[in-house]
């Protein structure tokens, strides 16, 4: 059985001049002890899709169909009890903005006591006080900033320490949603090279939501392509080093200027993403595909497997024989 | 023949801002004795982490804010000394800005064509006609066509890549010979991000306009800029043509930057090779600024700020490492 499985999820964005579907249909499962990147630029869903899976979004946001399940337990369904138990134990969330995270008013160790004693209330003062500073340690920070006041710490600290809060109850599945954009390439490495020996160590799962596809590349075991609110291409992540199969996956890999090879060539994707307000008909991405064709503007594609466990979503990628 | 002066000749520049109350009065140095050229039509690359100065190093030259040391000449006018009391207009028009945020450099009350159109009437023409013709040309020369879809839009309804162009077309309108580019990227879709720069490329190749490239992104500062000039706490620590410096970083930092880049059958699994921290800019201690990080610092490292060593391609370098060819820049700098 697979950690979680998402099955045909949507998620729909309420507004005044009618419903956004900022996630259409989007599924896929992890397992145990695996990485999972979930890449797509902004207004792709990938955000949308992973609080979604957690069910923290609040309106306008609703989901309006699919199914999730962790290990055997329905999440849509969870009352709001359950998802209290579930939320942090089982599952938490590492936000992108540190800084919004935390609470300005409270020190780091109160933020580590209010969630060992909202989930583990028999824990003693000194012993709580003690998972904290070795928790900090976990993600290099002396423990002296137990102190601290979130302000007094510097953006990567935070992170880090939001990241050790996260980790407090060793959940077996750690969403991180862009935890290291706001960061300069240098902490965001220190940082995600601790996060992947404590993941190799304890063997947590992670749902890894970004829009750098090359830095997903360097750790991620599988990959999910999101655009315009739909996958167009999942699977391991070394179809993705070879450049990937579908259109959009394979234009995005050349759009990421590289250190070494030609200098001065400016691949990118004509066009822009499109509005969700108003998608393009059949293949989202036909208008900005230079591969497209008559069928691909008017019918959906869908998310076929290519090999075993890689699946994509176009017209003109090769099935796999049945 | 005489040999005519480069285009923009930055010598010594430095701010610094007084933090702290009147008991506890600290100095903030965010630039520090930065000197360096842009010849005309050379694209000059910026590159550092978040706090490195560049954003203060572009502001300073479009004069958005007061140096308070060294001289900024424009083809060899020493400018700030000239111009005492703030820009003059013809400076303005020849030193031009694109901000990194596109939502935000745009005045959401005007559209597309006042926007481009005030510093048209400023610098350029005001007659209606012609005026609207250059707004046409300019939309058209950014790649927003046809110009009529976009002329009288108002920023929201752009997206961010277009609404990137508009501001680059606004930095275009009075024909300037350096534009300054702050990050004209970091807030776009990856997808688009190369055609802005391919823009930015052609802009120079076209017209012979010089840029000044703000980035954090080594390999995009290698496709766009013709040399690279590394920060770190304020000052510039190496100099060298593109190819060089990603080919070969010398610099301890430098190298640090490169090793902390994505790239293409990297690992994050790499250790780097230097050790955390963050520059301390607050009441700098004398040495090297990289020093408390760098694996191969040695005694004199913190002691006393290194001097350039010139080395060959017109790289230099400021790293004990490489010798100690000059006297303490600092010195040097005041002299």
């Amino acid at each position: 059985m697979s950690l979680l499985r998402v099955d045909d999820l949507k998620v729909d964005y309420l507004a005044a001049d009618g419903a956004v579907r900022a996630v259409d249909g989007v599924g896929f499962t992890l397992e145990r002890g695996e990485i999972l990147g979930l890449v797509g630029e902004s207004g792709s869903g990938k955000s949308t899709a992973a609080m979604a899976v957690m069910r923290i979004l609040g309106p306008p946001a609703l989901i309006s169909g699919g199914e999730v399940r962790y290990e055997d337990r329905d999440v849509l369904g969870m009352s709001a009890g359950e998802l209290r138990r579930w939320h942090w134990r089982e599952i938490s969330i590492v936000m992108q903005s540190a800084l919004n995270a935390l609470n300005p008013v409270l020190t780091v160790r109160e933020h580590f006591s209010d969630t060992l004693g909202a989930h583990k209330p028999g824990l003693s003062k000194p012993a709580a006080r003690e998972h904290a500073a070795g928790l900090l340690k976990m993600v290099d920070i002396d423990p002296r900033h137990l102190g601290s006041y979130p302000h007094e710490l510097s953006g990567g600290m935070r992170q880090r320490v939001v990241i050790a809060l996260a980790l407090a109850l060793d959940p077996p599945l750690l969403i991180m949603d862009e935890p290291t954009t706001a960061l300069d390439v240098v902490v965001e490495r220190e940082i995600l090279n601790r996060v992947l020996q404590l993941q190799k160590k304890t063997g947590f799962s992670i749902l890894f939501i970004t829009h750098d596809l090359s830095l997903l590349l360097e750790f991620a075991t599988r990959l999910g392509v999101l655009y315009a609110g739909r996958l167009v291409e999942i699977g391991p992540a070394s179809i993705f080093r070879n450049g990937g199969m579908h259109p959009y996956t394979q234009g995005l890999l050349q759009a990421v200027p590289q250190l070494h090879g030609e200098r001065g060539a400016f691949r990118s994707i004509p066009g822009s993403p499109p509005s969700l307000k108003n998608p393009p008909k059949g293949c989202r991405f036909h208008p900005r595909c230079p591969l497209a064709e008559e069928r691909c503007r008017c019918e959906q594609p869908r998310l076929e497997e290519a090999a075993p466990g890689h699946r994509v979503a176009c017209h003109l990628c090769p099935a796999a024989p049945r | 023949m005489t040999t005519k002066p480069p285009l923009l000749d930055v010598r010594n520049l430095g701010v610094r801002y007084a933090i702290g109350g009147l008991l506890a009065k600290s100095w903030l140095r965010a630039v520090h004795d930065v000197h360096f050229t842009v010849d005309r039509g050379e694209i000059v690359a910026l590159v550092g982490e978040s706090g490195s100065g560049k954003s203060t190093i572009v502001r300073l030259i479009c004069r958005l804010e007061k140096p308070t040391a060294g001289r900024i000449l424009l083809d060899g006018a020493d400018v700030l000394q000239e111009e005492a009391k703030g820009a003059s207009k013809e400076y303005r028009k020849r030193v031009q800005m694109i901000f990194q945020d596109p939502f935000g450099s745009l005045n959401p009350v005007h559209t597309v064509s006042y926007c481009i159109g005030r510093p048209l009437q400023l610098h350029q023409t005001s007659r209606p006609d012609a005026l609207r013709r250059r707004i046409v040309e300019l939309l058209d020369t950014v790649g927003l066509r046809p110009a009529g879809d976009f002329i009288d839009k108002y920023p929201h309804s752009l997206s961010g890549g277009q609404r990137q162009r508009v501001a680059i077309a606004r930095a275009l309108a009075s024909e300037p010979d350096l534009i300054c580019a702050d990050e004209p990227t970091s807030m776009l879709d990856v997808s688009i991000r190369m055609d802005v720069l391919r823009l930015l490329s052609r802009l120079r190749e076209e017209r012979k306009t010089s840029f000044i490239f703000v980035t954090h992104d080594l390999a995009a500062a290698r496709h766009l800029a013709d040399r690279i000039l590394v920060l770190y706490a304020g000052q510039l620590v190496e100099e060298a043509m593109s190819d060089d410096l990603i080919g070969d970083p010398r610099h301890p930092y430098s190298r640090l930057l490169l090793a902390a880049a994505p790239q293409q059958g990297g690992s994050l699994e790499a250790s780097l090779p230097a050790r955390p921290g963050a520059p301390k800019n607050v009441d700098p201690e004398p040495g090297c600024p990289f020093a408390d990080r760098c694996l191969e610092a040695m005694d004199i490292c913190r002691k006393k700020t290194p001097g350039w060593t010139l080395m060959e391609n017109n790289r230099r370098v400021r790293c004990y490492l490489y010798g100690d060819t000059q006297a303490d820049a600092e010195d040097a700098g005041r002299g």
